[in-house]
């Protein structure tokens, strides 16, 4: 049975000047201990749909149709109590900013006594103390760093308490909204090591939301790509970069300089995303589309099951 | 062919303003509903010398003290003046005074704001602790000091007025600076070439704009707001004037006999003048606010 | 001799404010050494990537060379002239040759000028031509960084266009005085991954037509690799290794450079990867290390590291690098 099931999900943002769907009907499931790299520029809807899994999209959005049940749990209608245990215990997440994310005025420690006891209020002070001390060693960190400010921590180990936080409850899912763009080359290759060994210790079920497909390439089995709030391709990640389907992909794939490949010519994708609240008719990537042809114009394409993947896109729609 | 572009230009920049107006959503309608407010008490006040039924400061045209009636719609005062006529003409001074304050506030506080802020060093921190020392004061009470040093009359009233409040202007300005002075495209002017004034001129200061105009408008209805204070105090204008803050007054004295008609109308029009100003502001600064929408 | 810019023993160091109590109880000053001593040159035409980390010292650099910022020691050599002690009116004209692409395209246009006039700007500050002729090359200029045509978009405001043209329009602003020398900081890090081949490659054209010497400052290897001719990889205000890019990414000496190039991330999940990671974090550059800075994070450090510091020097041809170790 799948962990996470979203089901034709919905998010719009209502403003006074229109109604942006930043996703739209985004259907996904994801399997115990597997990677979902969630792929995307800015836009696309990574982030949202990221966000609705635990119900943290910021007003003026909202879910607006769809399911989302995670463990069985439904994410879109179950009360506000329920919710709140889901996030933390069932979920960690990681967001997309670690300079802001944590408290100035409080100490470390006090972070994860805060973290711990709202979903554990049996467990005392001292108690939550000595876990998040484990929880730190376990990450690369001094113990005794419980009692330092945010401020004392570079961008790097910001980033790790962020993990720490994350995974002190013990989720089974875990979702990292970029977590490594802010973080200098070094730093972030450590991040990531550090995700593939917790991933593998602790049996976790990981989404990475990312624009950054080198990391995805490294740490996912499984690749989303979403463009204008929805999938364009979801499928394994060897076969997805070795031959990506939709044109949104395989043009993705070739605007990325790799350092291993000598004499690279990079090309890039003309125009620029679709404007949300005036969305073209028919395939929303068909305006900047070299394979565009009659029904692109017209016709939504839908996701459907082309070999081992998905791809929304008519090339591969034989109907 | 060039001229008639540029004053193309200006004309074509009017128009979209307007219309932007609407499109900016509840900004646009809170300017609109404060600019139509201030424009209403305004048209009042320099039609009054035709629409008002009696002379405003002419005594017993009435009844002393009558409440609202067929005749006199807001009633009467103590004196037998007719309180719509009064309500229609007490206006004036305000306007005057809020006016004239927001003229020599702008004159005085923004360039100083702007020089001492750009320039740092030690004229900043001159120039700062001498404004932190006038903030410093409770506003009324400076004003009144003031007031009571120069003497009655609309200009003095104005000059109370703006000495209160150019430290305010001061700060709003040199916290915009301040923070304006960092940023990349200010460094893209110094690259460029550009010389102090230009830099400060072509590119900090229309980006402060916006935040002198909304203490500007506050500063307005504080003005109106003090202005009537003054007055209420005894200090600011001679009693032959009409002024809403004479009958603020002599309203609250007259309340004890239960003549609710002298203070509540000229009340309210002081409030809603206030209003009209600060929603003018708060809409200003709303839409000045360039919002990134994503 | 046809070095464009010639860097010597530069050093910037800031001075790092001290609390109240600091400053009553220790008289010892501390700075942060930004730039330490670090000399290199470029030649006409060439493309340097000055690669690093944060802390390296490479927007420093940049700045410096720009004459945004006064060295603390040390001589920058333009086209002949030395730049490092210019004031006033002389670095006011002496800023047509030079020119900076800025990292973010929105912080870098003032929202309230439109987007023309910003570009013209540059040529009134300089006082080039009169007002038609600068508007004019503007116009022209517009349509060479590929926002034809110029009436569309010489009035808009910046937050009218999107992130890629707005770069675009930094670069418009940048090389409309016929600058020699273009200084670009991280110029494709805030723009759209499925852009940025389309910003470089409008640079690299326009190099070929103005002729320019460009200086990148980066994080980025792979984006360095694909764009530069030349490379200098920075650490803690030092130049750890320099040559062509071929030799510095193709056949690297430092260890340093060996851990940037297997920390980044490779868009081939097939690919095997040999990760040589330091532990540790930058340490902080007012208190750098001994010797090697390199050395606490080093795995080939060896006692000499902490003792002494390593001059860079040739090891292969047009090859340096500072490491008593190097990688062969």
């Amino acid at each position: 049975m799948a962990l996470l099931d979203i089901e034709s999900l919905i998010v719009e943002y209502h403003t006074l000047k229109a109604n942006v769907k930043a996703v739209d009907r985004v259907s996904l499931s994801m399997e115990k201990g597997r990677t979902l790299g969630l792929v995307g520029e800015s836009g696309s809807g990574k982030s949202t749909l990221g966000l609705s899994t635990v119900r943290l999209v910021p007003p003026p959005g909202k879910i607006t149709g769809g399911h989302i049940a995670l463990d069985g749990i439904d994410v879109v209608n179950c009360p506000e109590n329920e919710i709140r245990q889901v996030r933390g215990k069932r979920v960690g997440y990681i967001f997309q900013d670690p300079m802001t994310s944590l408290n100035p005025v409080k100490r470390i420690g006090a972070h994860f006594v805060e973290m711990i006891r709202t979903h554990e209020p049996e467990v005392n002070e001292q108690d939550a103390l000595k876990r998040a001390k484990q929880v730190l060693e376990r990450l690369g960190i001094l113990p005794e760093r419980i009692y330092d400010f945010p401020h004392q921590f570079s961008g790097g180990m910001r980033q790790r308490v962020m993990i720490g936080l994350a995974l002190a409850l013990d989720p089974d899912l875990l979702i990292a909204d970029e977590p490594t763009t802010s973080l200098d080359v070094i730093v972030e290759a450590q991040i990531i090591e550090l995700l593939k060994e917790l991933k593998e210790s602790l049996k976790l079920t990981l989404i990475l939301i990312t624009h950054n497909i080198g990391i995805v390439a490294e740490t996912a089995d499984r690749v989303a790509v979403m463009y204008a709030g929805r999938i364009a391709e979801l499928g394994g990640t060897e076969g997805l970069f070795e031959k990506p389907m939709h044109p949104y992909t395989q043009a993705l794939m070739k605007s990325v300089p790799d350092i291993t490949k000598k004499g690279q010519v990079l090309s890039w994708i003309p125009g620029a995303p679709p404007d949300l609240a005036e969305p073209p008719p028919g395939c929303l990537y068909h305006p900047r589309c070299p394979f565009a042809f009659d029904r692109c114009r017209k016709d939504e394409p839908f996701l459907l099951r082309h070999n081992d993947s998905e791809v929304a896109c008519h090339l591969y729609d034989k109907r | 062919m060039n001229k008639d572009r540029q004053q193309g230009r200006i004309v074509v920049q009017f128009i979209p303003l307007l219309s932007s107006l609407r499109k900016r959503g509840l900004a646009g309608w809170v300017i609109l509903a404060g600019a139509a407010i201030v424009t209403i008490i305004a048209i009042m006040t320099v039609a009054s010398p035709w629409i008002s039924p009696y002379d405003p400061i002419a005594i017993n045209v009435g009844p002393l003290l009558s409440p609202p009636s067929s005749q006199f719609p807001l009633g009467t005062n103590h004196l037998g003046q007719d309180m719509l006529s009064r309500v229609y003409s007490g206006g004036a001074i305000m306007f005057q005074v809020a006016v004239l304050s927001v003229i020599v506030c702008l004159a005085i506080g923004v360039p100083i704001g702007l020089f001492a802020s750009y320039t740092g060093g030690y004229t900043d921190k001159v120039a700062s602790l001498v404004m932190d020392s006038i903030y410093a004061f409770p506003g009324l009470v400076l004003a009144i000091a003031i007031a009571a040093m120069l003497g009655p009359g609309v200009v003095n009233m104005a000059l109370s007025i703006a000495v209160v409040y150019v430290p305010s202007y001061f700060r709003i300005i040199r916290s915009q600076v301040l923070t304006i002075k960092e940023l990349p495209y200010v460094e893209a002017a110094h690259m460029m070439g550009a010389k102090g004034r230009a830099t400060l001129f072509s590119y900090i200061l229309p980006n402060v704009i916006p935040s002198i105009v909304a203490v500007a408008t506050i500063n307005f209805a504080d003005a109106i707001l003090t202005a009537a204070a003054l007055t209420f105090v005894g200090l600011g204008l001679p009693v032959s004037t009409p002024d809403w803050g004479w009958d603020l007054t002599y309203g609250r004295r007259l309340l004890t006999s239960g003549a609710w008609w002298v203070i509540t109308f000229p009340g309210a029009m002081v409030v809603l003048l206030a209003l009209g100003f600060t929603l003018m502001g708060e809409g200003l600064s709303e839409l000045f606010n360039p919002r990134l929408q994503r | 001799m046809d070095n464009i810019l010639a860097v010597t023993n530069l050093k910037k160091y800031f001075p790092v404010e001290k609390s109240f109590l600091d400053k009553l109880f220790t008289s010892k000053k501390s700075y942060v050494h930004a730039v330490d001593d670090i000399s290199f040159s470029m030649k006409r035409g060439d493309i340097l990537g000055l690669v690093g980390e944060s802390g390296s010292g490479k927007s420093t650099t940049a700045k410096l060379c720009l004459r945004l910022a006064e060295p603390t020691s040390g001589s920058i050599v333009f086209d002949g002239v030395d730049i490092s002690r210019l004031q006033g009116e002389q670095l006011r004209t002496f800023r047509r040759n030079m020119q900076l692409i800025f990292q973010d395209p929105t912080a870098s246009l003032s929202p309230r000028i439109r987007v023309g006039d910003a570009i013209r700007h540059a040529l009134s500050f300089q006082r080039v031509g009169t007002r038609s002729e600068q508007v004019e090359r503007t116009r022209a200029m517009l349509e060479r960084v590929g926002m034809t045509p110029w009436s569309n978009f010489y009035d808009r405001f910046p937050h009218e266009l999107s992130g890629g043209q707005r770069q675009r329009v930094v670069i418009a602003r940048a090389l409309v005085l016929n600058p020699k020398f273009v200084v670009a900081d991280e110029p494709i890090a805030m723009v759209d991954v499925s852009v940025r081949a389309q910003i470089l490659e409008l640079m690299l054209e326009l190099k070929k037509e103005f002729d320019l010497t460009y200086l990148f400052i980066t994080h980025d290897l792979a984006m360095a690799n694909y764009v530069c001719q030349t490379i200098a990889i920075m650490y803690l205000g030092k130049i750890m290794e320099t040559g062509p890019k071929e030799e510095v990414f193709g056949r690297p000496l430092h260890p340093y450079t060996l851990a940037l190039l297997s920390s980044i991330p490779v868009p081939d999940p097939k690919a095997k990867l040999e990760r040589m990671i330091p532990k540790g974090e930058i340490p902080s550059p007012i208190n750098p290390p001994t010797g090697c800075r390199f050395h606490p994070r080093c795995p080939f450090a060896q006692k000499i590291c902490s003792e002494r510091e390593p001059a860079l020097e040739e090891m292969r041809p047009n090859h340096l690098a500072a490491c008593f170790f190097p990688r062969r």
